[in-house]
């Protein structure tokens, strides 16, 4: 349901009038072309970021600190081109850039973002500050220095990379083709996904503990070897020959069950039965196997449901829990 | 007139090739002066010397060194070396063919100059009318092979780590993953990612895919040339963990320069130890 662009960013700005004390007026600014991938770049050194995807086709941002248009007078007839405490925000080629910071010195900002919810977010925010991202189903990009990160009914690929910071986040669905990558210095990871997503999974902390609450049916994961001193190369050798031996068993199944469907498929066709041909399934390749650690740390690399997406999660001194999401229609 | 420049003119009074007006004042300065009418004397005196020395006779030996000399140039003009002789025959040649007279020969040099060039134009092949022919099979294969060629470094450059955004990067690297048998092309990809992908996330997916071609000595020597460079702790542990996997002895002073650097990241530095104990 697409409603007339004008209403919902009103009803946005409305609602943020409320919520935010605001010193300026919410700035809109449309994307040039409505139908090409639209991308969404925030560059905010110092301040607070909370994005929102709605059914709109502009970005609107509501924020206390004042938008700097050099190209626009003000009543006396000067151009602002150089101002302690402005943010930037322009438009080119599809690509709406917030530039906060990097113009000159100035305080802690926060914006609050909505925007069409299948933008493609690039976000960085360097000191300070949280950054909440809600109800987006383009592929997010985040970089936080200093701050929370916490993202909400997200829909599409996302690569996260934090410092010093909680990473939260929960997907409404999980695609095959976008994938899923969180890395923390010093933060705890907490990934909420549906419960019957297919995903390969690695996982890899150096002083933190692993946690999930999916079933072992669900979540076949292997811990890779790791020892922190003297390795014992025959066993490792025969680990490896073991999982060879069992990745080549896998793949002679599926390959005798395409076979299986092939001559189905031959003998109904001779037998003139209008027997529809069941699409053959690509036999899985081989997972490779993940980098052991040697250093103390763990590494566990698995398959949730089968396999399917890359979901990649990576800590230094941080918990990792991987939560599921049962839907409610069951 | 002072002494010195009296006695330096002696010299030309002597001769006589001094000028009138000169001539006068030295001549009243000899009368007065003690000092230069020495001068004068002894100069008279070393002059009357000098004419009376012998002149030197030539020895006897030069004679008959002279007479050397003077037969063996005579016996070389009677009987020539063959260089000489052949030269000689050229020379002798060519006058005979050409005229020796300037005016003559510069007209015979115009002559030959206009000859030439009306020669060329006329024998020149001239330039063919341009058709526009369909390639054959063969070099339409050829230039099929080359806009592939041109169309694969089209997609090296698109997946330049700067023109993309980090999700397809990451997309790029986790297709290169997947491939069963990377070739060196794709090794090469995933080591740029490595060193140079702005993203630590796209450089860990990046280390991980290349541990399965850890036994390859590229693959190594390029993840060792990364790990000095890297800056983000979670990448160069997992890098600390790749080459300790890959049992790659070189690594070592790698390691410890690592385990000793104070500005690392301490967790780095004690992996790195760990690291160093077991290779």
């Amino acid at each position: 349901m697409k409603m007339k662009p004008t209403l919902p960013s009103l009803l946005a700005v409305a609602v943020l009038a409320f919520a935010l004390p605001a010193n300026a007026e919410p700035v809109s600014i449309p994307f040039s072309d409505a139908n090409a991938p639209r991308i969404f770049r925030a560059i905010v050194v110092n301040g607070e970021l909370s994005i929102r995807g709605t059914d709109t086709d502009v970005v609107t941002i509501d924020s206390d600190i004042e938008d700097t248009d050099s190209r626009s007078r003000r009543a006396d007839g000067l151009r602002v081109i150089g101002s302690s405490s402005t943010y930037s925000l322009t438009e080119a080629d599809n690509v709406v850039t917030l530039d906060y910071g990097q113009l000159g010195s100035g305080g802690h900002g926060e914006f609050d973002v909505t925007l069409p919810r299948n933008t493609t977010l690039e976000l960085e925010i360097s000191i300070g500050g949280e950054m909440r991202v809600s109800d987006i189903d383009g592929d997010v990009s985040i970089k936080n220095l200093n701050g929370e990160i916490s993202l909400t009914n997200l829909g599409g690929g996302a690569i996260i990379e934090s410092m010093n910071g909680e990473i939260e986040a929960s997907f409404r669905q999980v695609l095959p083709d976008k994938p899923l990558s969180f890395t923390s210095m010093n933060g705890e990871i907490k990934v909420s996904i549906p419960a019957d997503t297919s995903a390969n999974v690695r996982f890899r902390t150096q002083n933190g503990t692993i946690l999930t609450d999916f079933d072992e049916d669900e979540l076949a994961t292997k811990t890779e070897p790791g020892r922190a001193f003297s390795p014992d190369m025959r066993s490792e050798l025969s680990q490896a020959a073991r999982e060879i031996a069992q990745e080549a068993a896998e793949i002679a199944r599926e390959v005798a069950v395409e076979v299986q469907a092939a001559v189905r498929v031959a003998r109904a066709e001779r037998s003139g039965d209008n027997y529809a041909p069941e699409a053959p399934r690509a036999p899985r390749a081989p997972r490779p196997p993940s980098i052991p650690t040697h250093t103390g740390g763990k590494v566990i690399s698995g398959a949730l449901n089968g396999g399917g997406t890359d979901l990649q999660i990576a800590t230094m001194n941080g918990d990792i829990v991987l939560r599921k999401i049962e839907s409610d229609d069951d | 007139m002072n002494c010195q420049r009296i006695q330096d003119s002696f010299i030309d009074y002597q001769t006589g090739t001094l000028p009138e007006h000169e001539t006068a004042p030295i001549r009243a300065h000899l009368k007065t002066c003690l000092a230069c009418q020495r001068q004068w004397a002894d100069l008279q005196q070393t002059l009357l010397t000098l004419d009376k020395l012998p002149a030197p006779e030539p020895s006897p030996r030069l004679r008959a060194r002279f007479n050397a000399m003077l037969d063996e140039a005579r016996a070389e003009l009677d009987a020539p070396s063959p260089f000489a002789l052949a030269r000689s025959r050229l020379d002798s040649f060519f006058a005979l063919l050409l005229p020796s007279r300037p005016a003559v020969q510069f007209a015979l040099t115009v002559v030959l100059l206009l000859g030439g060039v009306l020669a060329g134009a006329r024998l020149l092949p001239q330039p063919e009318p341009v058709v526009v022919t369909q390639p054959n099979p063969a070099t339409q294969r050829e230039l099929a092979d080359l806009r592939a060629q041109v169309e694969s470094m089209n997609q090296l450059v698109n997946t330049h780590l700067l023109t993309q955004p980090a999700n397809n990067r990451l997309r790029g690297v986790l297709a290169a993953f997947n491939e069963n048998d990377a070739n060196d092309r794709t090794l090469a990809e995933l080591l740029n990612s490595l060193a140079f992908d702005p993203s630590v996330n796209v450089r860990l997916t990046a280390l991980e895919a290349l541990y399965a071609y850890v036994d390859r000595a590229p693959v190594r020597a390029g993840v060792m040339s990364a790990l000095p460079r890297e800056t983000s702790p979670l990448v160069q542990v997992a890098m600390i963990d790749f080459v300790v996997a890959a049992r790659d002895r070189e690594a070592g002073p790698a390691l410890n320069r690592l385990a000793r650097d104070p500005a690392v990241d301490a967790v780095v530095r004690e992996a790195a130890r760990r690291g160093l104990a077991q290779l």
